[in-house]
């Protein structure tokens, strides 16, 4: 195993570890309440680095491909009594399919279609979830959605759902690395830097960028049918345009490209508006300044801004030998 | 004669109203290395477009290794084994310079996203081999000291230099260099002669479009010139020293031969990018 690889292995060890630990340190649900909201983040923005970090390609709509995960979990075990890790599989295949059908037409283009579209595509979700109200609950959203059982166990308190949502983000962790350090990962990252050059070695840049848009929304899909089945009750706000700019700016904030930006932009900006909840109002403008200043200062976002601390003292211990 | 590799019959193209190339014709014989020159704008990058796939020909036939190849996408043309390199440098700046090559292989081998993600031995045996291979071709161009470093951090020359050995490493039947020297110093110019020259001897067939006459003259089985998109003369590089078309078109009239004739250093102001 390479330098790489080894370091990466050590730095989820860490983050497993203190994963492990931090609910003995929680003494307050609502705060396991908010580590289990940031799994679910991790792990969608993990999805979403893979596409914006590693393709190049922006996509406005996630939080849809999050919302249909929800509702279609919701809807199939609440109305139809699905199983809800069957629900899961299901909405994760619908959600895929969906993907697929906004990608192809707009990801052979040449330029940031995928913006536009994915853009109208989460106003559409958000209209619909609203107007059938008689299948989704409208505005006032979906409620008695069944948590989710291992082997009769059901997983609907805080505690119990932390393991899940965590082993899950770690293992989205583990599994976008693994694509990352492979023949996809660096044909996905060549046809970042030069369409025409990656194609004149084989590359399929065409079908690569609509393959990893759909895999960052089954990941969107995933954790959102986890969203469902922990609170039991989804939303249309949950699931609204603006749910989608805060996940790619967790993107931005935690590092494109850098495969533990996921989890640093999301562990950073999931708790802020609860540590800022004095200043709920201006919420917005809190992400919006905290996106321009690490734009403007630290463009390899958090991760980014880590591994520069690390370079900084491996230098100076260089030195100093 | 050895057998022809690729072969390009009466190709056209234009943009809006310009005629970039007419009617241009000529076979590339299998492991020769086969010179396009002409002054700037005269057509040369468009061809290599054309037979890339960058572009769908107007009009013609590209066959290469027995097969009408218009308008096939670049990257299948890379599964057949013709790829190229480029005229301003495309290297993956991001990436090291050892995984520049490593995507390099992408053509030859094929595990996709679901094995990568899975780790699956297959995909790990298939890793092994790629980081071996791109190390080998790496070796080949004199660049393995500098595999691990990010390829936008290296020189000019050297960046040259990876572009080639990420289209050498699959061992293709034909690579398209488009000025491989333009911008390299004397000494530069002169290693990368001799590489193309060992790629030939490895039964490479290169085709490469280059300003550098004296590089045309040392390294050439062959040349062909174009003017104004249309092929006006093609040859040993003896034969096109001597040739009067070729004379005027360069020098205005004067009919004396000048090996090692520098024409205009600055690149044609063609698109690479379709």
């Amino acid at each position: 195993m390479n330098r790489e690889g080894r370091a990466f292995w050590w730095q989820l060890a860490a983050l497993a570890a203190a994963v492990a630990c931090a609910p003995l340190m929680v003494g307050n649900p609502y705060h396991l309440n908010v580590l289990n909201v940031m799994a679910l983040n991790v792990l969608v923005v993990t999805g979403l680095n893979l596409l914006i970090g590693f393709a190049g390609n922006i996509s406005l709509g996630h939080a849809a491909f999050y919302g249909l995960g929800a509702y279609i979990s919701g809807i199939l075990t609440s109305t139809h009594g699905w199983d809800p890790w069957l629900a899961m599989l299901a909405a994760a295949c619908v959600v895929a399919l969906v993907a697929l059908l906004i990608g192809i037409p707009t990801l052979r283009l040449a330029g940031n279609y995928l913006v536009m579209a994915t853009l109208g595509f989460n106003l559409i979700v958000t209209i619909l979830i609203l107007q059938l109200d008689e299948f989704t609950g409208g505005p006032s959203g979906f409620s008695g959605i069944p948590p989710l059982k291992i082997m009769g166990h059901s997983l609907a308190s805080d505690q119990d759902f932390y393991w899940l949502a965590w082993t899950t983000a770690l293992l989205g962790l583990l599994l976008a690395r693994n694509l990352a350090d492979s023949r996809v990962g660096r044909g996905l990252r060549a046809l970042h830097d030069s369409p025409v050059a990656a194609a004149a070695v084989g590359v399929p840049t065409a079908a690569y960028k609509v393959q990893v848009f759909v895999l960052s929304a089954i990941y969107a899909s995933v954790a959102g049918s986890l969203y469902a089945h922990y609170f039991g009750i989804v939303s249309p706000t949950t699931f609204d345009i603006f749910a989608s700019v805060e996940l790619v700016t967790m993107c931005l904030v935690g590092g494109m490209g850098n495969l533990w930006g996921g989890f640093f932009g999301a562990a950073f900006l999931t708790p802020l508006p609860l540590v800022l909840h004095v200043f709920e109002e201006y919420k917005d403008i809190f992400f919006g300044g905290i996106l321009l200043l690490l734009l403007i200062f630290q463009p390899q976002g958090l991760a980014g801004l880590w591994a520069r601390v690390r370079g900084a003292r491996a230098a100076r211990a260089g030195e100093g030998a | 004669m050895p057998e022809t590799l690729l072969s390009v019959r009466d190709l056209d193209m234009s943009f809006g109203g310009v005629q970039a190339l007419s009617q241009v014709s000529f076979a590339v014989p299998a492991g020769r290395i086969t010179a396009v020159i002409g002054p700037n704008g005269a057509g040369k990058t468009t061809a290599i477009n054309c037979i890339s796939g960058v572009y769908r020909p107007r009009g013609g036939r590209v066959v290469f290794n027995g097969h009408t190849i218009n308008g096939q996408a670049p990257h299948v043309l890379a599964r057949q084994g013709l790829t190229r390199t480029f005229q301003n440098l495309q290297v993956f700046a991001n990436l090291s310079v050892l995984e520049n090559v490593m995507v390099g292989l992408h053509a030859v081998t094929g595990r996709g996203f679901v094995s990568a993600m899975l780790r699956l031995p297959a995909q790990r045996a298939e890793e092994r081999r790629i980081r071996q291979q791109a190390r080998e071709a790496l070796e080949f161009l004199g660049l393995q000291d500098s595999a691990s470093l990010p390829a936008g951090q290296l020189s000019y020359g050297d960046r040259k230099r990876v572009e080639l050995a990420r289209a050498l490493v699959a061992k293709p039947k034909l690579v398209l260099l488009d000025e491989p020297v333009a911008g390299l110093n004397p000494a530069e110019t002169e290693d990368m002669g001799q590489a193309l020259l060992a790629v030939r001897q490895q039964g490479v067939t290169l085709v490469l479009v280059e300003h550098d006459m004296s590089l045309v003259m040392r390294v050439s089985d062959q040349v062909v010139v174009l003017h104004f998109g249309r092929k006006i003369a093609q040859g040993d590089p003896q034969s096109i020293q001597r040739h009067p078309e070729v004379l005027r078109t360069y020098l205005g009239g004067r009919d004396e031969p000048i090996p090692g004739l520098d024409m205009d250093p600055a690149p044609p102001q063609e698109a690479a990018r379709a």
